[in-house]
């Protein structure tokens, strides 16, 4: 797999591996006292995922395999660190850990969380999972600028919790057929070589590891594998791809779309290459999903392909760009059609291409579709602050309305008044 | 699958439930919270069902597994909503409850009762076994009722009570966790409901908005008339509540922006 770059520093990538076990070894983070990378500007938090009685040794290996898969794929990006938190004297409290994980963060740092519960029968594990991002509240917001009006400009806001994942039944012999990929993971060589001399990393339930990413080159990556002291190189295309998980997992997919997301930034080398990343990782999970009954979680993702569009071309929004990102957020509504968000989005794009010119016909109908998205979901600040800079737009020329002057003020005083009652998000 | 009213009544006669069918009392619901509140009773096997079939054991695991999880996903969608005064929703697990199969026991006085309680749905499951002549894999029937909707009426031909069958038609075991968007859409409407009564206009419509969502859902893994006719009811409620807020001089939120509308009436 191509991307990985060169020479990359030791400062720029850490990675920590530690799973959930009784063992303790190396640079543990207990969920009682999570570590947080002052060095990643992204960091994935695993959680042990809950489950009401104890799995077996085997239904554990998987779940824990799964996870791990996560970060593997994570490799290819940045400054990166992937946590599995450890449960000891008490189970893991996602609440209470990933407070404090928000109390440590550095302003620019994104934590990405996944968790969930589990349930094992027969032959199967059963997965659940939930994923959270806690960042920067300007991270996850988008602002349209649609006329030069102190008020001219709107902002929406992308949701930063993930609950509607479908529950995913895996059996257990996948472990089996995850073997091999997991086996060639664990051998750490002496140069990066397929036929150079090896270690294997033992590959048991209860063991893990530390790993510290030294070097990238071509597929490889240089480690450091605490608190064994070893130090070589690992295919890491090994688990990358999840070919092997055959989509019975297509969280993996959306967690490393989200890892590339929150990766992206406008002042960033490589900025199209984490752009390609984040795109095909999306849109690996929506097509493995085509079939799930996950609604609101694609619609999402959809709304984060045209967002990361936007992320990746910093300033400057060239139209035929914003034409892309609409067709995006316009997948998300279709998908969701009572998910917020995505109108939300939509309309907000919509309305920046009308004030070029760029939009149609939509032109006509865009106060109309405001005025239903409202009337739809009329707790939403994001629409009424979207149909706010609307009216600015039109006070400036920009757009057009179908009501008379006195009406557009009489229109605007109600929507101030509006505003003024509702709560900031 | 939907479960027509004749079929329940034979369903009721081959298919007595093991532990004789009653309505405890849950001490949760009469705590006097202003929550809103979801009420998950017992699951419980028709007679003989239980008893050293580990098939219909599984299911029942599997069932309660979904089920918390969709309510639990419910809550969050909730939680996440930017109204004041906030809503509150608490999930009220009432071991120990378990209805009959058609759920008889909520008479009238009940139903007020639960709708009181600020109950949006109550829903409980009747486990059943291979059925040897049909060749049936256990199965569940699974009852809801949404309170408000059968105390209210506001449509009298919209039914307030459903018993769905899972899995599905045509699914095996594995599909029940595929295919129950069903709990979430009766609350959204039973939340509706209670919030237009409350004259939270923009929490209702939400909460009706959002709840066809789910219904297409439902309709999607094998839906029929009743679901049909929820599906139709709650864009009008939506409507009828957006009309309401319009002419409620005490009402000066979002929807007194948008423009005033005809309802569909109902058929």
């Amino acid at each position: 797999m191509s991307g990985y770059g060169t020479g990359r520093r030791m400062a720029l990538i850490s990675l920590l591996v530690m799973l959930a076990g009784a063992a303790e070894a190396g640079m543990l983070s207990p969920c009682a006292d999570p570590t947080v990378l002052s060095g990643a500007k992204v960091q994935v938090f695993i959680f042990p995922y809950e489950s009401e009685r104890a799995l077996t040794p085997k239904g554990r290996a998987l779940a824990t395999v799964l996870q791990r898969h996560v970060l593997f794929a994570a490799l290819k990006y940045r400054s990166i660190g992937v946590e599995e938190l450890t449960e000891r004297e008490q189970s893991c409290n996602f609440e209470l850990a990933s407070k404090r994980i928000r109390t440590q963060l550095r302003p620019g740092q994104t934590a990405i969380f996944l968790y969930g519960r589990v349930f094992e029968q027969g032959g199967n594990v059963y997965l659940k999972s939930s994923v959270s991002v806690a960042t920067d509240p300007n991270q996850a917001l988008v602002s349209w600028p649609l006329s030069p009006q102190p008020h001219g400009r709107t902002t929406t806001r992308t949701p930063l919790a993930v609950h509607g994942f479908a529950p995913r039944t895996i059996p257990l012999d996948f472990l089996d057929r995850l073997e091999s990929s997991q086996q060639l993971a664990r051998q750490v060589h002496t140069q990066p070589q397929a036929d150079s001399r090896f270690e294997v990393l033992p590959g048991g339930p209860n063991d893990r590891y530390t790993f510290l990413v030294l070097d990238a080159r071509s597929d490889w990556m240089k480690i450091r594998v605490l608190p064994e002291g070893i130090e070589g190189w690992v295919p890491a295309h090994a688990l990358a791809g999840g070919q092997q998980l055959k989509g019975e997992f297509p969280e993996l997919h959306f967690v490393d779309g989200l890892i590339g997301y929150f990766s992206l930034a406008s002042e960033e080398a490589g900025r199209q290459q984490f752009l390609d990343l984040t795109l095909a990782s999306l849109a690996r999970y929506l097509q493995e999903t085509e079939s799930r009954s996950e609604s609101d979680p694609r619609a999402l993702a959809s709304l984060l392909m045209g967002n990361a569009r936007l992320r990746a071309a910093g300033a400057e929004w060239p139209t035929s760009m914003l034409q892309v990102v609409q067709v995006d957020f316009g997948r998300s509504a279709s998908a969701s059609p009572s998910w917020t968000p995505a109108q939300a989005h939509l309309l907000a794009c919509t309305a920046l291409l009308c004030t070029r010119g760029a939009c149609g016909d939509e032109a006509r109908t865009l106060e109309l579709r405001y005025l239903d998205a409202v009337g739809r979901d009329p707790t939403s600040r994001d629409l009424i602050d979207g149909l706010a800079a609307y009216y600015e737009a039109v006070t400036a020329g920009r757009l057009s309305t179908e009501l008379s002057a006195e009406a557009l003020a009489s229109q605007r005083t109600r929507l101030r008044n509006v505003q003024a009652r509702m709560p900031s998000q | 699958m939907v479960i027509e009213r004749a079929a329940i009544v034979g369903l009721l006669l081959l298919t007595p439930v093991a532990g004789r069918a009653q309505l405890a009392d849950c001490q949760e619901l009469g705590a006097g919270t202003e929550a809103y509140k979801v009420v998950m009773d017992e699951l419980s096997f028709a007679a003989g069902a239980g008893d050293g079939q580990a098939s219909v054991v599984n299911l029942k695991e599997l069932l309660a597994f979904n089920l918390t999880t969709q309510l639990e996903e419910f809550r969050s969608d909730v939680s996440a909503l930017g109204v004041t005064p906030a809503v509150n929703l608490g999930l009220i697990s009432c071991p120990g409850r378990r209805p009959s199969l058609n759920g008889t026991e909520f008479t009238p006085q009940r139903i007020e009762t639960l709708s009181d309680q600020r109950v949006v749905v109550e829903l409980w499951g009747t486990l059943l076994a291979v059925d040897e002549e049909t060749a049936e894999g256990p199965h569940a029937m699974i009852g809801y009722v949404i309170p408000p909707m059968l105390h209210f009426r506001p449509e009298p031909a919209v039914p307030g009570r459903f018993l769905i069958q899972y899995p599905k038609a045509g699914g095996d075991a594995a599909d029940v966790l595929r295919k129950l968007p069903e709990a979430s859409a009766f609350a959204l409407v039973g939340l509706g409901i209670k919030a237009r009564k409350a004259r939270r206009y923009d929490l209702a419509v939400w909460a009706f908005t959002r709840s066809e969502g789910r219904i297409r859902d439902a309709q999607q893994s094998g839906g029929g008339a009743e679901l049909d006719s929820l599906l139709a009811y709650v864009g009008r409620a939506a409507c009828e509540t957006r009309q309401s807020a319009r002419t409620d001089a005490q009402y000066s939120g979002p929807i007194t922006l948008t423009p005033p509308e005809t309802c569909e009436v109902s058929p």
